[in-house]
């Protein structure tokens, strides 16, 4: 295996059960994260990306089911361990200390009723470390100032008293208090202004450079995603579609919905005249269309297109396309 | 006819009395003497950051909120001295869309019912019910209209949805739309769609549309090509002119943060936005008190430009250049540096 990778994730699948069925919300995920990278999982509501985040951190929801596939991940030591056979105790010890995720709408994670470096020390505590008060303050502080956020401050008040884009940032700063490998952060942008965002996006990348952190995020927002990712995976549908690094992904993207997507953003700066909306719908993942999920909104669909769904084509190095026009 | 005032909102104000643990309550002006004119035909977007008021500035001029002070004028009419019967045969002409269509839309009633109702109620000889439906369904893309009579809501995705709200908000034969927030809630891949669904409906009737967004990039994109750009902060309008000055020539410090701070799938771009956005924007955390307790512009605090004159003085609407729609409200204006985005925007 190439060592440069810390996470493997190799025809990942997962389900929800619901009453009129099953909801196929990630259908044959590969995706590798190089160490020390950004990675940006793209897709819109409902197409599964959160899926991959809590089907490969083992955190779905009751009804949600892990079908099949493997994710490896790259201890300190070099050992590769498959993150779907490990026992639960041993997961738990990864999760927070070497793999650290934030869910979406943390804003209300924080408990109201108590001071914010509460957080910290109950953490600390619940994790089995033996750190003094002290430590954990400085510790804390430092965190919070890397944020941008006066930390002492901060640590001395109730959440209700810091401002939604405060309290995202207490929470990144609080899921990095044990130094975690990997950062993974559920939709960290969504209802945040624009003010507050591109301060949170400037952090995020600030952080990152300073730690080495590997990164990994899941957003609705491509051009958040653009700005902040070294390599960006497009979901439609539960499929990941396309992937590569992200200039080539948003420069030259390959897949019909990529390059759909790309042409119907709404930005500031660019030729208005070339925006252009994708006709259709999405499909439903309770009986999503045979073949691939795309086809029915495709303006290159072929014959094939509704009959077989296909596989992943290399276009190009790290460039991979889930689509019939790029067979060899 | 170009310039015809269809709405207008004079001098208004909405204060509401922020009331604060054991001590002083300050009022808070979510709307601060707004002076607005808005013209028959046009595109007029409204944008702003959350708390700048423009919600509450579309609710009061559709009427669905009274101004604290002020007056609002729809045809020429000052709608709060209006009797009531008179008002009740003004009132269709208005219509407001609302940001949610999960909860503007009524879940338990079929598609064909949602529009049927209010058709019954607002045109006397419809002829065949079935055929308005389905010629409303067809001019908003729901298409083919009757495999939707029977569906419910639930069967329409946000995109669909909002284009059910869009048209029942045309039954009564509105003159004038506010639209809010109308693509916030909805996915990616349909905001252009509604945005595009809009632009057309102006450009086919000639409606008015006002609508609100907090997303520059919408507002470029639904106002270009003839329409306005209004940019709201802390309950003032701060900049309004038509995109192409607003947005190609921003003059309010604030206008160039907020353009500044709008991702745009570029990496190269990015960073320089990234590295320019601190030039016209001081990041640090204030109260509302605060910034409600000076007399001078909203924008003070944050501004590196800002000299006494801004904390003191309330800046005025003033036009600025040869455009003589663009209008700007700062002392600064002279003092600020050329747009640096203007190559390549």
């Amino acid at each position: 295996m190439n060592d440069s990778k810390i996470l493997r994730i190799e025809n990942l699948s997962a389900i929800y059960l619901v009453r009129e069925g099953s909801i196929k919300a990630a259908v044959d995920i590969n995706l590798d994260m190089e160490e020390g990278s950004i990675t940006a999982i793209v897709g819109e509501s409902a197409s599964g990306k959160s899926t991959i985040l809590e089907a490969m951190t083992r955190s779905l929801p009751p009804n949600g089911r892990i079908i099949g596939g493997n994710v490896y991940y790259r201890r300190n030591n070099g050992d590769y361990v498959n993150l779907m056979e490990i026992k639960e105790e041993e997961l738990r010890k990864l999760r927070w200390s070497e793999i650290a995720l934030v869910p979406q709408a943390v804003q209300n994670a924080l408990n109201p009723t108590i001071r914010v470096f509460d957080h910290f020390v109950d953490t600390v505590e619940d994790h089995g470390y033996n750190w003094k008060i002290k430590e954990i303050w400085d510790k804390a502080s430092n965190l919070l100032d890397m944020m941008g956020l006066d930390g002492d401050r901060v640590l001395r008040s109730f959440p209700h008293e810091l401002s939604g884009g405060m309290r995202q940032r207490t929470l990144i700063a609080l899921s990095l208090l044990f130094d975690p490998r990997i950062l993974i952060l559920d939709e960290p942008t969504s209802a945040l202004d624009v003010l507050t965002q591109a301060r949170l996006i400037r952090v995020l990348d600030e952080i990152h450079s300073k730690l080495k952190i590997t990164m990994i995020f899941v957003t609705h927002d491509l051009p958040v995603a653009a700005e902040l990712a070294d390599y960006m995976g497009v979901i439609y549908g539960g499929n990941l579609v396309e992937r590569g690094r992200t200039e080539e992904v948003i420069g030259d993207p390959k897949h019909p919905y990529t390059k759909a997507l790309v042409s119907s953003l709404m930005l500031v700066v660019g030729n208005i005249e070339k925006i252009k909306p994708i006709p259709g719908e999405p499909p439903s993942l309770l009986n999503p269309p045979k073949g691939c999920v795309f086809h029915p909104r495709c303006p290159f669909k072929m014959d094939r297109c509704s009959k077989e769904s296909p596989p992943l084509f290399k276009v190009d190095e790290d460039h991979y396309v889930r689509c019939w026009l790029y067979e060899e | 006819m170009k310039n015809e005032v269809v709405m207008s909102l004079k001098n208004v104000s909405k204060v509401f009395v922020k009331r604060r643990f054991f001590k002083k309550s300050f009022p808070f002006y979510a709307l601060e003497n707004i002076d607005l004119n808005v013209l028959k035909g046009e595109r007029l977007s409204i944008i702003g950051e959350s708390g700048s008021g423009k919600t509450t500035l579309a609710r009061i001029a559709a009427s669905l909120d009274v101004p604290t002070e002020g007056a609002v004028i729809w045809f020429g009419k000052d709608i709060t001295k209006l009797k009531s019967r008179e008002f009740r045969k003004l009132r269709p002409k208005v219509q407001y869309i609302h940001q949610n269509p999960y909860a503007s839309i009524n879940p338990s009633r079929a598609i064909f019912d949602v529009l049927a109702d209010p058709l019954k109620r607002h045109e006397d000889n419809i002829g065949s019910l079935e055929e308005r439906v389905a010629e409303l369904l067809k001019s908003v893309g729901i298409v083919p209209p009757e495999f939707f009579f029977n569906k419910y809501p639930r069967h329409l995705s946000g995109g669909g949805l909002q284009r059910l709200a869009i048209a029942r908000a045309l039954i009564p034969k509105p003159e004038i739309i506010l639209a809010d927030e109308i693509v916030s809630m909805i996915d990616m891949s349909f905001r252009a769609a509604i945005v595009k669904l809009l632009i057309e409906l102006n450009e086919r009737t000639g409606i008015t549309i006002v609508m609100i967004s907090h997303d520059i990039g919408v507002a470029r994109y639904f106002s270009h090509n003839g329409g306005r750009i209004a940019v709201m902060l802390r309950g003032r309008i701060v900049e309004i002119g038509s995109p192409e000055s607003v947005i190609g020539n921003p003059m309010h410090p604030y206008t160039r943060a907020l353009i500044l701070a709008s991702p745009v799938a570029n990496k190269k771009l990015a960073i320089m936005k990234r590295e320019l956005l601190p030039k016209y924007n001081i990041q640090k955390e204030v109260w509302e008190s605060e910034i409600m307790r000076i007399s001078g512009c909203r924008y003070a605090f944050f501004c590196p430009f800002a000299d006494d004159k801004c904390w003191t003085e309330k800046p005025k609407l003033l036009k600025v250049g040869e455009d003589s729609e663009h209008r700007v409200a700062c002392h600064m204006v002279r003092k600020l540096p050329t747009w640096e985005l203007e190559s390549v925007g």
